[in-house]
């Protein structure tokens, strides 16, 4: 049987003793940890830093890794979760996101305004995104970045199902009052400048 | 802004992101060597607790060498002291 067949859990229980199965691990989940990293700090030099930082300690400690029904996933992204919540714990001030490499503005042709428009709805709320609790920011990143359903994020983060699905809900409530003040300042902001 | 709108915004902006592929490659065979080079390899343990007994007993050995001499030296000092004071009172 090779190492690609094997599932995360059986790879995880000989990793400790076996790099290659190790590296099939690394392989992979390094991608989806690095987007959960880069999403929290904003830059893709820390996220390079904590990805490679999260990894090691992962080998360092896969061989004491125990099968407590929870996902592989699971313990990877607790490690990366820590280790974010160093990070930011480190510094002083909070980096803010790159907004302008993440806002995709819609199609090509369209009236430059409306593209200005779109792109401004997109930063209030990437902005709004970044002010929200540690455990919003995972959900959020694990439902669009990562895709996954509730069910899924709630074995990553420990919580039911139903859990999940109310906390989504709370979040999205939050991010639309967070939207509607950061909008209502930038108008403000606007007016005065007139 | 209603439910649907921040939904499909979010969509928009959370979308994943491909890490270079130059550090992906990198990274992984950093681990290789780490793994490698880790203090806890099983031969590493072995090799340091080997060369911590050897250095133990080499010194041990040096040090009674030492305490040997000293007291070596004690003696020869005293042998010639109690000799001088041997010639003087037989004159």
């Amino acid at each position: 049987m090779t190492r690609e067949s094997l599932d995360d859990l059986a790879l995880a229980e000989i990793a400790g003793d076996d790099m290659e199965a190790f590296g099939e691990l690394y392989e992979r989940h390094v991608r989806r940890i690095y987007n959960y990293i880069y999403y929290r700090t904003g830059n893709h030099h820390d996220a390079e830093d904590l990805t490679a930082r999260v990894f090691q300690r992962a080998l360092r400690h896969v061989a004491n890794f125990e099968d407590k029904g929870v996902p592989f996933t699971a313990w990877l992204y607790r490690i990366a979760h820590n280790l974010v919540a160093n990070w930011h714990r480190d510094r002083s001030r909070r980096p803010m996101v790159p907004l302008d490499k993440h806002v995709a503005v819609s199609e090509v042709g369209e009236h430059p305004e409306i593209e200005a428009i779109a792109g401004e709805e997109q930063v209030q709320l990437l902005r709004a995104v970044r002010s929200l609790p540690d455990d919003r920011q995972q959900l959020l990143i694990l439902k669009f970045v990562e895709r996954m359903s509730n069910a899924e994020i709630g074995e990553v983060m420990g919580r039911t199902e139903g859990a999940i699905k109310s906390l989504y809900h709370r979040t999205l409530s939050t991010l639309r009052e967070e939207v509607k003040k950061l909008d209502s300042g930038l108008e403000t902001g606007e007016a005065e400048q007139e | 802004m209603n439910r649907k709108q921040i939904e499909s915004l979010l969509a928009e902006v959370l979308t994943p992101v491909e890490p270079n592929s130059q550090f992906v490659r990198s990274l992984r065979a950093r681990l290789v060597t780490y793994q490698g080079g880790g203090a806890l390899s099983p031969w590493m343990i072995l090799a340091v607790l080997g060369t911590a007994i050897l250095l133990a007993i080499t010194s041990f050995g040096v040090l009674l060498r030492f305490i040997i001499g000293l007291i070596s030296l004690f003696g020869l000092l005293d042998n010639r002291r109690q000799s001088k004071t041997g010639s003087r009172a037989s004159v």
